[in-house]
């Protein structure tokens, strides 16, 4: 201890107490007290309005998500639906006078065609493409077959 | 006691069909609704022929369709109410056979493999020439018999057809001996041929048919119905294809496709089950779009009227020689 006090006492440690009791007293002044206060007010004030807009932005975000995700799952389908049946629903016939002169040609015709045709063709199975195509060899059948 | 119930069963149902075929022959051999004197003997001759008549023959068809002329021929083979019908070798409906009697028509397609049951034609060609006879004894067409032609080999008279202001609608060319129709020509209203049959060859006393010529039973063909053509018709189209109920007296015939003016047009073809008066022969048609009923009405004559329903943007009309209530019932009964 007395070594302790004895370096202390040295001339060199006095020196450089006496530099350090030397050196200007600085107090920090009110103005940049002040400034320093605003710029922490201000940085908090900041962070706590991200906090808020972040407490609603993230329920309004999800809810947003959910609505479109619901709109496209249930709302555009039908919509959708509906537009088709719109479109699909035939509109009034373009010239209906034509039509109603062709319903009851086309009744005329087959008509008289049983007049023609009697128990065989009538021209509407004779001029029918389906009812042309000839026998393939395979279909070919003999009277045996046919149980005659 | 069951065995007590069907036999009266059985016995109500022939006593049922006897009146029936009975009510058949007094309309036709003695004519007790027409009043003979003003129509043609050769035409109640022909009419007479349609249930008795046994011949077999070979015959040309010709008609015009959508402004192309179309042939082709027919082998023959009557008994009665019975026909066989099979086309020659190198026709385009060679191997196809039609076999009918008064209870239905097959109709089979080799090709397909299938079997078309049908209802009769038989009847309804025939209601055609009673319907003639009945607008002859309304004074609505006018019947006179000539000198007919030799068809066939044979001598034929015909019967002159005409609308009511003279226009010749039909020639029908008959042996008179027999009464068979060897030759029919239709004309157009101005004057033009539309359609024609005529044999080329006839056999009016062959021997005795075997009855199986009137049968065709064939294991391993799928039949079908018109019906199932119809739903086959239309799988993907934009038809419904709504038919007349059973009850309805009207049995579904051929359905088919077609476009007027270019609206799609779903036609189908419906015969009466039995004879009648009023003409067997409907048709109904679908229609995508909506057409006012008063467009129909326009073209309503004496001889053809029309009923519409609108539903679901389709308009169902039903065309026929029957009365505006009744088309309107048959119209309501679509499902």
């Amino acid at each position: 201890m007395s070594e302790l006090d004895g370096k202390l006492a040295s001339s060199s440690q006095q020196t450089v107490a006496r530099l350090v009791k030397a050196l200007p007293e600085e107090t920090p002044s009110m103005l940049w007290r002040s400034t320093l206060n605003e710029a922490l007010l201000a940085q908090s004030t900041r962070a706590q309005r991200k906090r808020l807009i972040w407490r609603f932005a993230r329920p309004t975000v999800g809810l947003s998500l959910a609505c479109v995700l619901a709109v496209a799952v249930f709302v555009l389908p039908v919509s959708r639906h509906s537009q088709a049946g719109l479109r699909d629903t035939p509109p009034a016939v373009s010239s209906p006078d034509s039509l109603a002169a062709g319903l009851f040609q086309i009744h005329r015709d087959d008509v008289r065609a049983v007049d023609l045709a009697g128990t065989g063709l009538n021209p509407i199975e004779a001029t029918d493409e389906q009812s042309k195509a000839p026998a393939t060899s395979q279909d070919d059948y003999s009277e045996s077959d046919l149980d005659l | 006691m069951r065995f007590v119930a069907l036999a009266l069963v059985l016995l109500g149902g022939l006593v049922s069909a006897g009146a029936q075929t009975g009510a058949r022959h007094l309309q036709f051999d003695d004519g007790p609704a027409h009043n003979k004197s003003q129509v043609p003997g050769l035409l109640w001759q022909a009419i007479h022929s349609a249930h008795h008549a046994h011949y077999s023959g070979e015959k040309t068809v010709q008609f015009l369709h959508n402004g192309k002329s179309f042939s082709h021929e027919e082998l023959v083979y009557r008994d009665g109410v019975k026909t066989r019908i099979e086309f020659p070798a190198g026709s385009h409906f060679a191997g196809q056979v039609i076999v009918e009697d008064a209870n239905g028509r097959k109709h089979y397609f080799p090709d397909r493999n299938e079997v078309v049951v049908l209802p009769p034609r038989r009847e309804e060609s025939l209601d055609r020439l009673l319907r003639l006879v009945d607008r002859a004894k309304q004074g609505k067409v006018g019947l006179a018999v000539a000198s007919g032609q030799r068809i066939a080999g044979l001598l034929t008279s015909q019967v002159v057809v005409s609308d009511e202001s003279g226009n010749v609608t039909q020639r029908i060319y008959i042996e008179p001996k027999s009464g068979v129709v060897l030759k029919r020509e239709l004309f157009e209203a101005g004057g033009s041929r539309w359609g024609a049959f005529e044999y080329s060859q006839v056999d009016l006393n062959p021997p005795p048919f075997d009855p199986s010529l009137f049968q065709f039973e064939r294991r391993g063909v799928r039949t079908v119905t018109p019906k199932d053509l119809l739903r086959k018709l239309v799988v993907g189209k934009e038809f419904v294809g709504v038919s007349l109920p059973p009850s309805s007296g009207y049995l579904l015939e051929e359905s088919r496709l077609d476009k007027i003016d270019g609206t799609p047009v779903l036609i189908e073809s419906y015969v009466k089950k039995g004879e009648t008066k009023e003409g067997s022969k409907l048709s109904v048609f679908e229609i995508s779009g909506t057409v006012e009923p008063s467009q129909f009405a326009r073209f309503s004559r004496n001889d053809f009227h029309a009923a519409s329903i609108q539903k679901d943007g389709k308009t169902y009309v039903v065309v026929g020689s029957l009365g505006l209530d009744s088309l309107n019932q048959l119209a309501q009964s679509l499902n």
